[in-house]
């Protein structure tokens, strides 16, 4: 981990990296949804619908990963004050957000035909909008912290360390309360759903991840070299005019 | 609306965020990066 807190041996890594995740996220992403769109089985019990699982999983996913992985560059952050751990944790942010409302729209999407409601207050629903706050909540108190110059990034990462609880919540919401939204169906002991109509989900899943970090690797070269830049400009006008 | 509405909707909105997303971010980290090139030149 050490070995990363140096910013030149980071985008060393992260150049190629960056890459390659783009290549082999886009290529899983679209064999997945073409598979899933054309070559999977529909549903004896959802009919057609069930293809609408190969975006809406992956991206939940996505959501709670993001906010979990916020989380853990938070813990680094304020423990071993890594240089590059604030920087991630404010690159997973957007994309986050973002993977978050997809996971909203597209639930409420799918949630119309197979439940008769676009949007229900049950655990999950409920649980998954108020991650979508804590990221805009994150975002803002960032952005704040940043634009007023005296922040160390602490308070930031406190409340990405503290808004972590919420993910034990959604991941719980269906098993604790009654809900519209189903159990758990891939578990530890296996899986509910059968695999035929399973497989082209794998491929959505490790294309969406693969896509998210590429996003993350982007973002965080794009605030170092802006950092970079900031300092060079700062130098260039503190040097004597000749 | 049948059930292929639905689904044509799901994805349509998941690949406008998904490459949104990529796209803004690409462009974000070529314009900073080309612009440290510049100022080292």
């Amino acid at each position: 981990m050490h070995f990363l807190a140096n910013p030149t041996r980071f985008l060393r890594l992260a150049r190629p990296l960056t890459q390659g995740l783009m290549t082999i996220g886009l290529a899983m992403l679209i064999y997945g949804c073409f598979a899933g769109l054309t070559q999977s089985p529909q549903d004896y019990l959802q009919g057609e619908t069930v293809r609408i699982m190969y975006v809406h999983v992956p991206t939940a996913w996505l959501g709670m990963a993001g906010w979990s992985g916020i989380a853990i560059a938070s813990i680094v952050h304020i423990v071993w004050r890594h240089p590059l751990a604030a920087i991630a944790a404010h690159a997973i942010a957007v994309p986050g957000a973002v993977f978050t409302l997809l996971c909203l729209v597209t639930g409420s999407i799918w949630g119309r035909p197979t439940w008769g409601t676009w949007w229900e207050w049950d655990g999950r629903m409920t649980s998954m909008l108020v991650l979508l706050f804590l990221y805009i909540g994150y975002i803002a108190l960032a952005n704040a912290e940043r634009s007023s110059g005296n922040g160390n990034g602490k308070t930031t990462a406190i409340f990405g360390i503290v808004g972590a609880v919420n993910i034990p919540i959604i991941h719980g919401s269906v098993i604790w309360w009654k809900s519209l939204h189903q159990a758990p169906s891939i578990t530890m002991n296996g899986s509910a759903i059968a695999a035929e109509i399973l497989w082209p989900l794998g491929f959505t899943m490790v294309g969406f991840t693969c896509l998210f970090a590429a996003i993350v690797l982007m973002r965080m070269r794009a605030a170092l070299a802006s950092t970079k830049l900031e300092a060079r400009m700062r130098r260039r006008a503190a040097e004597p005019a000749l | 609306m049948t059930h292929w509405h639905f689904i044509m909707a799901a994805y349509g909105v998941t690949s406008v965020g998904t490459f949104g997303l990529l796209s803004v971010s690409l462009m974000s980290m070529m314009r900073m990066e080309k612009a440290i090139l510049s100022l080292e030149q």
